[in-house]
Protein backbone atom coordinates (compact mmCIF):
# COMPACT_ATOMS: atom_id res chain seq x y z
CA UNK A 1 0.00 0.00 0.00
CA UNK A 2 1.46 3.60 -1.26
CA UNK A 3 1.34 5.96 1.72
CA UNK A 4 0.60 9.33 1.49
CA UNK A 5 4.25 10.78 1.48
CA UNK A 6 5.22 8.64 -1.87
CA UNK A 7 5.17 9.67 -5.24
CA UNK A 8 2.52 8.94 -8.24
CA UNK A 9 4.94 7.07 -9.86
CA UNK A 10 4.78 4.48 -6.12
CA UNK A 11 1.24 5.18 -6.02
CA UNK A 12 0.86 3.79 -9.12
CA UNK A 13 1.83 0.92 -8.45
CA UNK A 14 -0.53 0.53 -5.54
CA UNK A 15 -3.65 1.10 -6.66
CA UNK A 16 -5.62 0.15 -3.47
CA UNK A 17 -6.86 -3.60 -4.67
CA UNK A 18 -11.06 -2.39 -4.04
CA UNK A 19 -10.39 -0.20 -6.75
CA UNK A 20 -9.26 -2.85 -9.05
CA UNK A 21 -12.01 -5.07 -8.02
CA UNK A 22 -14.71 -2.64 -7.95
CA UNK A 23 -13.39 -1.36 -11.88
CA UNK A 24 -13.27 -5.36 -13.19
CA UNK A 25 -17.32 -6.05 -11.74
CA UNK A 26 -18.22 -3.17 -13.57
CA UNK A 27 -16.14 -4.57 -16.63
CA UNK A 28 -18.07 -7.81 -16.37
CA UNK A 29 -21.37 -6.19 -15.54
CA UNK A 30 -21.56 -4.07 -18.17
CA UNK A 31 -21.03 -6.15 -21.48
CA UNK A 32 -23.64 -8.62 -19.84
CA UNK A 33 -26.43 -6.02 -19.52
CA UNK A 34 -25.37 -4.42 -23.22
CA UNK A 35 -24.04 -7.81 -24.90
CA UNK A 36 -21.81 -6.60 -27.76
CA UNK A 37 -21.66 -9.62 -29.76
CA UNK A 38 -18.30 -9.62 -30.52
CA UNK A 39 -17.18 -12.18 -33.29
CA UNK A 40 -16.16 -15.49 -32.00
CA UNK A 41 -13.24 -17.21 -34.30
CA UNK A 42 -12.85 -20.76 -34.19
CA UNK A 43 -9.70 -22.58 -33.17
CA UNK A 44 -8.60 -25.93 -34.77
CA UNK A 45 -8.87 -27.23 -31.05
CA UNK A 46 -12.38 -27.00 -31.01
CA UNK A 47 -13.20 -27.60 -34.66
CA UNK A 48 -11.49 -31.00 -34.22
CA UNK A 49 -13.78 -31.97 -31.44
CA UNK A 50 -16.76 -30.75 -33.53
CA UNK A 51 -15.36 -32.76 -36.04
CA UNK A 52 -15.06 -35.94 -34.14
CA UNK A 53 -18.15 -35.66 -32.79
CA UNK A 54 -20.18 -35.49 -36.38
CA UNK A 55 -18.41 -39.04 -37.17
CA UNK A 56 -20.96 -40.72 -33.96
CA UNK A 57 -23.27 -43.07 -35.33
CA UNK A 58 -26.59 -44.02 -33.22
CA UNK A 59 -24.62 -47.13 -31.98
CA UNK A 60 -21.93 -45.16 -30.41
CA UNK A 61 -21.61 -44.59 -26.76
CA UNK A 62 -19.58 -41.23 -25.57
CA UNK A 63 -18.38 -41.57 -22.57
CA UNK A 64 -18.46 -37.74 -20.57
CA UNK A 65 -16.73 -37.16 -17.50
CA UNK A 66 -18.86 -34.49 -15.36
CA UNK A 67 -15.61 -33.52 -13.12
CA UNK A 68 -16.20 -29.66 -13.02
CA UNK A 69 -17.26 -28.20 -9.48
CA UNK A 70 -18.66 -25.07 -8.64
CA UNK A 71 -16.08 -23.10 -9.48
CA UNK A 72 -16.06 -23.61 -12.99
CA UNK A 73 -19.83 -24.30 -13.44
CA UNK A 74 -19.92 -21.11 -15.46
CA UNK A 75 -18.17 -22.39 -18.80
CA UNK A 76 -18.02 -26.64 -18.19
CA UNK A 77 -22.00 -26.37 -18.24
CA UNK A 78 -21.97 -24.44 -21.19
CA UNK A 79 -19.20 -26.44 -22.94
CA UNK A 80 -20.71 -29.78 -21.64
CA UNK A 81 -24.40 -29.01 -22.92
CA UNK A 82 -22.93 -27.93 -26.68
CA UNK A 83 -21.03 -31.23 -26.81
CA UNK A 84 -24.04 -33.07 -25.27
CA UNK A 85 -26.06 -31.80 -27.96
CA UNK A 86 -24.17 -32.02 -30.70
CA UNK A 87 -23.59 -35.95 -29.95
CA UNK A 88 -28.10 -36.46 -29.42
CA UNK A 89 -27.95 -34.76 -32.79
CA UNK A 90 -25.79 -37.37 -34.22
CA UNK A 91 -28.24 -40.37 -31.95
CA UNK A 92 -25.52 -41.74 -29.93
CA UNK A 93 -25.58 -42.83 -26.43
CA UNK A 94 -24.21 -40.82 -23.39
CA UNK A 95 -22.87 -42.36 -20.62
CA UNK A 96 -22.59 -39.85 -17.85
CA UNK A 97 -19.75 -40.51 -14.27
CA UNK A 98 -18.00 -38.52 -12.12
CA UNK A 99 -14.71 -38.88 -10.36
CA UNK A 100 -15.13 -35.75 -8.63
CA UNK A 101 -17.00 -35.67 -5.36
CA UNK A 102 -19.03 -32.46 -6.37
CA UNK A 103 -19.91 -34.09 -10.09
CA UNK A 104 -22.78 -35.16 -9.07
CA UNK A 105 -24.56 -32.16 -8.09
CA UNK A 106 -23.43 -30.31 -11.50
CA UNK A 107 -24.81 -33.47 -13.25
CA UNK A 108 -27.85 -32.81 -11.97
CA UNK A 109 -27.57 -28.78 -12.30
CA UNK A 110 -26.52 -29.32 -15.96
CA UNK A 111 -29.71 -32.07 -16.33
CA UNK A 112 -32.18 -29.00 -15.36
CA UNK A 113 -30.95 -27.14 -18.80
CA UNK A 114 -30.57 -29.92 -20.73
CA UNK A 115 -33.90 -32.38 -20.52
CA UNK A 116 -35.86 -30.64 -22.64
CA UNK A 117 -32.90 -31.78 -25.12
CA UNK A 118 -33.21 -35.26 -24.41
CA UNK A 119 -37.28 -34.81 -24.75
CA UNK A 120 -37.35 -33.34 -27.60
CA UNK A 121 -35.24 -36.44 -29.13
CA UNK A 122 -37.05 -38.75 -27.08
CA UNK A 123 -33.97 -40.04 -25.60
CA UNK A 124 -35.14 -42.43 -22.45
CA UNK A 125 -33.08 -42.54 -19.41
CA UNK A 126 -30.93 -46.30 -19.37
CA UNK A 127 -31.90 -46.76 -22.88
CA UNK A 128 -29.97 -43.74 -24.70
CA UNK A 129 -28.28 -42.03 -21.69
CA UNK A 130 -27.23 -42.56 -18.02
CA UNK A 131 -25.46 -41.07 -15.05
CA UNK A 132 -23.32 -43.60 -13.11
CA UNK A 133 -22.41 -40.85 -10.25
CA UNK A 134 -19.54 -40.58 -8.45
CA UNK A 135 -16.27 -43.03 -7.82
CA UNK A 136 -13.45 -42.23 -5.91
CA UNK A 137 -9.89 -42.98 -6.68
CA UNK A 138 -9.38 -40.71 -9.77
CA UNK A 139 -6.57 -41.95 -11.95
CA UNK A 140 -7.10 -45.85 -10.39
CA UNK A 141 -10.79 -45.34 -10.66
CA UNK A 142 -10.16 -44.31 -14.27
CA UNK A 143 -7.98 -46.64 -15.13
CA UNK A 144 -10.94 -49.24 -13.56
CA UNK A 145 -13.36 -47.35 -16.07
CA UNK A 146 -11.36 -47.92 -18.81
CA UNK A 147 -10.68 -51.95 -18.19
CA UNK A 148 -14.19 -52.97 -16.75
CA UNK A 149 -16.46 -50.34 -15.91
CA UNK A 150 -17.93 -53.08 -13.52
CA UNK A 151 -14.51 -52.90 -11.16
CA UNK A 152 -15.84 -48.97 -10.78
CA UNK A 153 -19.60 -48.89 -11.00
CA UNK A 154 -21.54 -51.61 -9.79
CA UNK A 155 -25.29 -49.60 -10.13
CA UNK A 156 -26.12 -46.04 -11.95
CA UNK A 157 -26.16 -43.12 -9.67
CA UNK A 158 -30.17 -43.90 -8.54
CA UNK A 159 -29.29 -47.14 -7.63
CA UNK A 160 -30.55 -49.47 -10.35
CA UNK A 161 -28.18 -51.77 -11.10
CA UNK A 162 -26.22 -51.91 -13.93
CA UNK A 163 -26.80 -55.23 -15.78
CA UNK A 164 -30.59 -53.93 -15.28
CA UNK A 165 -30.10 -50.77 -17.51
CA UNK A 166 -30.54 -51.58 -21.19
CA UNK A 167 -27.54 -49.23 -22.30
CA UNK A 168 -24.97 -50.47 -19.96
CA UNK A 169 -25.50 -54.54 -20.88
CA UNK A 170 -23.59 -54.23 -24.12
CA UNK A 171 -21.27 -51.27 -22.26
CA UNK A 172 -18.21 -52.85 -20.41
CA UNK A 173 -14.76 -51.48 -20.92
CA UNK A 174 -12.68 -49.31 -23.66
CA UNK A 175 -14.04 -51.45 -26.58
CA UNK A 176 -17.53 -49.72 -25.85
CA UNK A 177 -16.47 -46.41 -25.99
CA UNK A 178 -16.63 -44.50 -29.31
CA UNK A 179 -14.91 -41.58 -27.48
CA UNK A 180 -14.71 -39.88 -24.10
CA UNK A 181 -14.39 -36.49 -23.03
CA UNK A 182 -13.62 -34.82 -19.60
CA UNK A 183 -14.68 -32.21 -18.20
CA UNK A 184 -12.18 -31.02 -15.43
CA UNK A 185 -10.53 -28.23 -13.41
CA UNK A 186 -7.67 -30.92 -12.60
CA UNK A 187 -5.21 -32.35 -14.45
CA UNK A 188 -6.75 -34.09 -17.08
CA UNK A 189 -3.74 -36.04 -18.40
CA UNK A 190 -4.62 -38.94 -16.47
CA UNK A 191 -7.82 -39.17 -19.23
CA UNK A 192 -5.28 -39.15 -22.12
CA UNK A 193 -3.19 -41.96 -20.22
CA UNK A 194 -5.45 -44.40 -19.27
CA UNK A 195 -7.60 -44.69 -22.12
CA UNK A 196 -5.85 -43.18 -25.41
CA UNK A 197 -2.41 -44.25 -24.34
CA UNK A 198 -3.21 -47.83 -22.93
CA UNK A 199 -6.27 -48.58 -25.41
CA UNK A 200 -6.01 -45.95 -28.06
CA UNK A 201 -9.59 -44.48 -27.06
CA UNK A 202 -10.45 -41.17 -28.82
CA UNK A 203 -10.03 -38.49 -26.16
CA UNK A 204 -11.58 -34.94 -26.15
CA UNK A 205 -10.77 -32.77 -23.24
CA UNK A 206 -12.74 -29.73 -21.65
CA UNK A 207 -10.31 -28.09 -19.31
CA UNK A 208 -9.91 -24.21 -17.67
CA UNK A 209 -7.75 -22.02 -19.70
CA UNK A 210 -4.95 -22.67 -17.05
CA UNK A 211 -4.78 -25.72 -18.03
CA UNK A 212 -4.48 -25.49 -21.56
CA UNK A 213 -0.46 -24.27 -22.27
CA UNK A 214 -0.04 -27.94 -20.32
CA UNK A 215 -2.41 -29.96 -21.97
CA UNK A 216 -2.37 -28.75 -25.90
CA UNK A 217 1.50 -30.38 -26.51
CA UNK A 218 -1.05 -33.77 -26.32
CA UNK A 219 -3.40 -32.26 -28.51
CA UNK A 220 -0.69 -31.36 -31.10
CA UNK A 221 1.04 -34.93 -31.13
CA UNK A 222 -2.95 -36.39 -31.54
CA UNK A 223 -2.65 -37.82 -28.28
CA UNK A 224 -6.26 -35.64 -27.65
CA UNK A 225 -8.27 -34.98 -30.80
CA UNK A 226 -10.33 -32.45 -29.66
CA UNK A 227 -9.52 -29.56 -27.06
CA UNK A 228 -11.88 -26.95 -25.60
CA UNK A 229 -10.18 -24.26 -23.89
CA UNK A 230 -12.53 -23.11 -20.98
CA UNK A 231 -14.87 -20.46 -21.79
CA UNK A 232 -13.38 -19.34 -25.04
CA UNK A 233 -13.41 -22.95 -26.36
CA UNK A 234 -17.33 -23.37 -24.75
CA UNK A 235 -18.38 -20.34 -26.46
CA UNK A 236 -17.15 -21.46 -30.16
CA UNK A 237 -18.29 -25.22 -29.50
CA UNK A 238 -22.11 -23.12 -28.73
CA UNK A 239 -21.54 -21.39 -32.05
CA UNK A 240 -20.54 -24.63 -34.26
CA UNK A 241 -23.93 -26.05 -32.53
CA UNK A 242 -25.56 -23.24 -33.42
CA UNK A 243 -26.79 -22.72 -30.16
CA UNK A 244 -25.84 -19.89 -28.48
CA UNK A 245 -26.02 -19.42 -25.03
CA UNK A 246 -23.79 -18.92 -21.09
CA UNK A 247 -20.40 -19.31 -23.12
CA UNK A 248 -20.90 -17.05 -25.83
CA UNK A 249 -22.47 -13.96 -23.52
CA UNK A 250 -18.83 -15.03 -21.69
CA UNK A 251 -16.75 -13.98 -24.57
CA UNK A 252 -17.81 -10.05 -24.51
CA UNK A 253 -16.82 -10.11 -20.55
CA UNK A 254 -13.44 -12.01 -21.03
CA UNK A 255 -12.36 -8.83 -23.43
CA UNK A 256 -13.85 -6.08 -21.46
CA UNK A 257 -12.03 -7.29 -18.53
CA UNK A 258 -8.90 -8.34 -20.31
CA UNK A 259 -8.53 -4.94 -21.71
CA UNK A 260 -8.55 -3.71 -18.17
CA UNK A 261 -6.15 -6.13 -16.83
CA UNK A 262 -4.32 -5.41 -19.75
CA UNK A 263 -4.41 -1.19 -18.72
CA UNK A 264 -3.67 -1.88 -15.44
CA UNK A 265 -0.35 -3.88 -16.24
CA UNK A 266 0.84 -1.19 -18.66
CA UNK A 267 -0.44 2.03 -16.01
CA UNK A 268 1.62 -0.47 -13.18
CA UNK A 269 4.70 -0.66 -15.46
CA UNK A 270 4.96 2.79 -16.41
CA UNK A 271 5.12 3.66 -12.75
CA UNK A 272 7.73 1.26 -12.02
CA UNK A 273 10.10 2.40 -14.98
CA UNK A 274 9.03 5.74 -14.50
CA UNK A 275 10.42 5.79 -10.48
CA UNK A 276 13.83 3.42 -11.20
CA UNK A 277 14.38 6.45 -13.75
CA UNK A 278 13.78 8.92 -11.17
CA UNK A 279 15.77 7.04 -8.09
CA UNK A 280 12.87 7.22 -6.43
CA UNK B 1 -37.82 -9.32 -12.22
CA UNK B 2 -36.25 -10.41 -9.38
CA UNK B 3 -36.45 -14.14 -8.16
CA UNK B 4 -39.01 -15.27 -6.00
CA UNK B 5 -37.33 -18.40 -5.08
CA UNK B 6 -35.47 -18.67 -1.68
CA UNK B 7 -32.67 -21.03 -2.77
CA UNK B 8 -31.43 -18.44 -5.53
CA UNK B 9 -31.75 -16.08 -2.64
CA UNK B 10 -29.61 -18.04 -0.68
CA UNK B 11 -27.13 -19.15 -3.75
CA UNK B 12 -27.42 -14.61 -4.15
CA UNK B 13 -26.17 -14.21 -0.46
CA UNK B 14 -23.20 -16.96 -0.29
CA UNK B 15 -21.99 -15.12 -3.87
CA UNK B 16 -22.26 -11.68 -2.36
CA UNK B 17 -20.85 -12.63 0.90
CA UNK B 18 -17.65 -13.96 -0.38
CA UNK B 19 -17.26 -11.29 -2.74
CA UNK B 20 -17.27 -8.92 -0.22
CA UNK B 21 -13.88 -10.94 0.83
CA UNK B 22 -11.90 -8.96 -2.40
CA UNK B 23 -12.73 -5.74 -0.68
CA UNK B 24 -12.26 -6.31 3.09
CA UNK B 25 -12.21 -9.64 5.25
CA UNK B 26 -15.85 -9.29 7.36
CA UNK B 27 -17.35 -11.72 9.24
CA UNK B 28 -20.30 -12.15 6.47
CA UNK B 29 -17.57 -13.56 4.55
CA UNK B 30 -16.25 -15.21 6.96
CA UNK B 31 -19.44 -17.21 7.36
CA UNK B 32 -19.62 -18.12 3.77
CA UNK B 33 -16.49 -19.22 3.88
CA UNK B 34 -17.06 -22.01 6.79
CA UNK B 35 -20.70 -22.79 5.50
CA UNK B 36 -18.92 -23.94 2.23
CA UNK B 37 -16.34 -25.84 3.99
CA UNK B 38 -19.23 -27.76 5.95
CA UNK B 39 -20.77 -28.54 2.82
CA UNK B 40 -18.22 -29.56 1.36
CA UNK B 41 -17.20 -31.94 3.89
CA UNK B 42 -20.87 -32.92 4.26
CA UNK B 43 -20.81 -34.04 0.61
CA UNK B 44 -17.52 -35.67 0.78
CA UNK B 45 -18.83 -38.10 3.52
CA UNK B 46 -22.38 -38.91 1.84
CA UNK B 47 -19.99 -39.61 -1.85
CA UNK B 48 -17.56 -41.96 -0.05
CA UNK B 49 -20.18 -43.30 1.94
CA UNK B 50 -22.28 -44.12 -1.69
CA UNK B 51 -19.03 -45.36 -2.93
CA UNK B 52 -18.01 -47.87 -0.09
CA UNK B 53 -22.16 -49.11 0.13
CA UNK B 54 -22.26 -49.84 -3.78
CA UNK B 55 -18.95 -50.92 -4.68
CA UNK B 56 -18.02 -52.42 -1.10
CA UNK B 57 -21.03 -53.78 0.86
CA UNK B 58 -24.06 -54.10 -1.90
CA UNK B 59 -21.37 -57.58 -3.68
CA UNK B 60 -20.70 -58.31 -0.94
CA UNK B 61 -24.31 -59.14 0.01
CA UNK B 62 -25.03 -60.35 -3.11
CA UNK B 63 -21.91 -62.89 -1.89
CA UNK B 64 -18.44 -61.47 -3.74
CA UNK B 65 -16.30 -62.38 -0.64
CA UNK B 66 -13.38 -61.06 -1.98
CA UNK B 67 -14.76 -57.56 -1.83
CA UNK B 68 -14.04 -58.34 2.19
CA UNK B 69 -10.21 -57.87 1.24
CA UNK B 70 -10.16 -53.91 0.23
CA UNK B 71 -13.07 -53.14 2.97
CA UNK B 72 -10.56 -54.78 5.56
CA UNK B 73 -8.07 -52.69 4.30
CA UNK B 74 -10.16 -49.69 4.12
CA UNK B 75 -11.23 -50.26 8.27
CA UNK B 76 -7.31 -50.77 8.64
CA UNK B 77 -6.83 -47.19 7.61
CA UNK B 78 -8.16 -46.05 11.02
CA UNK B 79 -5.64 -47.88 12.83
CA UNK B 80 -3.08 -44.74 12.62
CA UNK B 81 -5.60 -43.34 15.20
CA UNK B 82 -3.47 -45.63 17.50
CA UNK B 83 -0.48 -45.22 18.75
CA UNK B 84 -0.07 -49.04 19.43
CA UNK B 85 -1.64 -50.57 16.15
CA UNK B 86 -0.39 -47.41 13.88
CA UNK B 87 1.73 -49.90 11.86
CA UNK B 88 -1.78 -51.81 10.75
CA UNK B 89 -2.25 -48.53 8.69
CA UNK B 90 1.17 -48.67 7.00
CA UNK B 91 -0.35 -51.95 4.98
CA UNK B 92 -3.35 -50.46 3.14
CA UNK B 93 -1.48 -47.16 2.67
CA UNK B 94 1.96 -49.10 1.19
CA UNK B 95 -0.81 -50.99 -0.80
CA UNK B 96 -2.15 -47.99 -2.30
CA UNK B 97 0.49 -46.22 -2.82
CA UNK B 98 1.56 -48.84 -5.38
CA UNK B 99 -1.23 -49.29 -7.23
CA UNK B 100 -1.40 -45.91 -7.82
CA UNK B 101 2.26 -45.22 -9.22
CA UNK B 102 1.90 -48.73 -11.23
CA UNK B 103 -1.00 -46.91 -12.87
CA UNK B 104 -0.16 -43.93 -13.41
CA UNK B 105 3.57 -45.35 -14.71
CA UNK B 106 2.47 -48.35 -16.59
CA UNK B 107 1.60 -45.01 -19.38
CA UNK B 108 3.23 -42.29 -18.48
CA UNK B 109 6.63 -43.48 -20.70
CA UNK B 110 4.47 -43.24 -23.99
CA UNK B 111 2.98 -40.72 -22.93
CA UNK B 112 4.91 -37.76 -21.93
CA UNK B 113 8.19 -39.17 -23.19
CA UNK B 114 8.00 -41.12 -26.25
CA UNK B 115 4.90 -39.63 -28.18
CA UNK B 116 5.54 -35.61 -27.25
CA UNK B 117 9.77 -36.88 -28.51
CA UNK B 118 8.20 -38.03 -31.47
CA UNK B 119 6.11 -35.21 -32.18
CA UNK B 120 9.22 -33.33 -31.70
CA UNK B 121 10.78 -34.53 -34.89
CA UNK B 122 8.77 -32.04 -37.25
CA UNK B 123 9.70 -31.90 -40.77
CA UNK B 124 11.48 -27.99 -41.38
CA UNK B 125 9.07 -27.07 -44.18
CA UNK B 126 7.22 -23.95 -42.12
CA UNK B 127 7.69 -21.32 -40.00
CA UNK B 128 5.81 -22.65 -37.53
CA UNK B 129 7.53 -26.38 -37.47
CA UNK B 130 11.09 -24.24 -37.54
CA UNK B 131 10.07 -22.12 -34.52
CA UNK B 132 8.81 -24.80 -32.73
CA UNK B 133 11.87 -26.87 -33.12
CA UNK B 134 14.24 -24.35 -32.30
CA UNK B 135 12.55 -23.20 -29.18
CA UNK B 136 12.52 -26.80 -27.77
CA UNK B 137 16.13 -27.19 -28.73
CA UNK B 138 17.62 -23.79 -27.41
CA UNK B 139 15.03 -23.86 -23.85
CA UNK B 140 16.95 -27.26 -23.51
CA UNK B 141 20.17 -25.56 -23.33
CA UNK B 142 19.24 -23.46 -20.20
CA UNK B 143 18.80 -27.01 -18.78
CA UNK B 144 22.70 -28.12 -19.59
CA UNK B 145 24.39 -27.31 -16.05
CA UNK B 146 26.85 -29.80 -16.18
CA UNK B 147 28.34 -29.09 -19.59
CA UNK B 148 30.20 -26.06 -20.56
CA UNK B 149 31.94 -25.11 -23.54
CA UNK B 150 35.76 -25.85 -23.38
CA UNK B 151 36.34 -22.92 -26.17
CA UNK B 152 36.75 -19.50 -24.67
CA UNK B 153 35.35 -18.74 -27.99
CA UNK B 154 31.89 -20.63 -27.45
CA UNK B 155 31.44 -19.62 -24.32
CA UNK B 156 29.54 -16.45 -25.15
CA UNK B 157 27.66 -17.67 -28.03
CA UNK B 158 26.83 -20.17 -25.39
CA UNK B 159 25.40 -17.80 -22.92
CA UNK B 160 23.33 -16.13 -25.26
CA UNK B 161 21.51 -18.91 -26.56
CA UNK B 162 21.19 -20.16 -22.84
CA UNK B 163 19.58 -16.59 -22.25
CA UNK B 164 17.17 -16.65 -24.95
CA UNK B 165 16.00 -20.17 -23.33
CA UNK B 166 15.22 -18.11 -20.16
CA UNK B 167 13.42 -15.59 -22.24
CA UNK B 168 11.06 -18.22 -23.84
CA UNK B 169 10.12 -19.46 -21.63
CA UNK B 170 9.22 -16.61 -19.73
CA UNK B 171 7.20 -15.60 -22.58
CA UNK B 172 5.66 -19.38 -22.30
CA UNK B 173 4.80 -18.33 -18.59
CA UNK B 174 3.02 -15.54 -19.38
CA UNK B 175 1.06 -16.74 -21.52
CA UNK B 176 0.49 -19.93 -18.55
CA UNK B 177 -0.15 -16.55 -16.29
CA UNK B 178 -2.80 -14.53 -19.13
CA UNK B 179 -4.68 -18.19 -19.35
CA UNK B 180 -5.16 -18.23 -15.44
CA UNK B 181 -6.42 -14.29 -14.95
CA UNK B 182 -8.48 -15.52 -18.28
CA UNK B 183 -9.83 -18.96 -16.07
CA UNK B 184 -10.33 -16.14 -13.06
CA UNK B 185 -12.26 -14.06 -15.11
CA UNK B 186 -14.71 -16.44 -16.45
CA UNK B 187 -15.40 -18.02 -12.85
CA UNK B 188 -16.33 -14.74 -11.67
CA UNK B 189 -18.21 -13.79 -14.30
CA UNK B 190 -20.34 -17.15 -13.67
CA UNK B 191 -21.34 -15.72 -10.91
CA UNK B 192 -22.41 -12.30 -12.15
CA UNK B 193 -24.25 -13.88 -15.08
CA UNK B 194 -26.26 -15.40 -11.98
CA UNK B 195 -26.50 -12.65 -9.97
CA UNK B 196 -27.73 -10.28 -13.08
CA UNK B 197 -29.84 -13.06 -14.39
CA UNK B 198 -31.22 -15.78 -12.65
CA UNK B 199 -31.61 -13.25 -9.38
CA UNK B 200 -32.37 -9.89 -10.35
CA UNK B 201 -34.04 -11.00 -13.42
CA UNK B 202 -32.20 -8.44 -15.98
CA UNK B 203 -31.37 -11.25 -18.96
Amino acid sequence: MASKQDGVWIKLQHIPREILYFLIIISMIVPLLRPMGLPITISPQTRSLFDSLNTLEPADVMLEFVDWSAGSMSFHQPGCIAVSFQAVKRGAKLVFLSTSTEGPLMYELMLEKFQSVFDEADYVYGEDYVYLGYVAGEETARAAIASDIRTAFSSDYYGTSLDEIPLMQRVHNYADYSMIISYTMGSPESFVRQFNTQYGVITHIHCGEMMTPTILPFWASGQITGLLNGGVGAAEMEVLVKRPGDAVKLTDVYSFSNILVFVFLIIGNIGFIMQRRKGE
Amino acid sequence: MISTDPSIWVMAFFTIAITSLAFRDNPLAKFAEHTFLAAQAGNLITMAWRNIRSIGLQPLMKGSMTMLIPLLFGVALYTRYSKRYIWVSRYPTAMMVGIGTGVTVRAFVEFQFIQQIIDTFKPLNSFNNIFFVATVVICLTYFIYSLTPKSPALEKPMSYVTRLGRYLMMIAFGASMANTVITRVGQYAGRIMFLLYDWLGLG
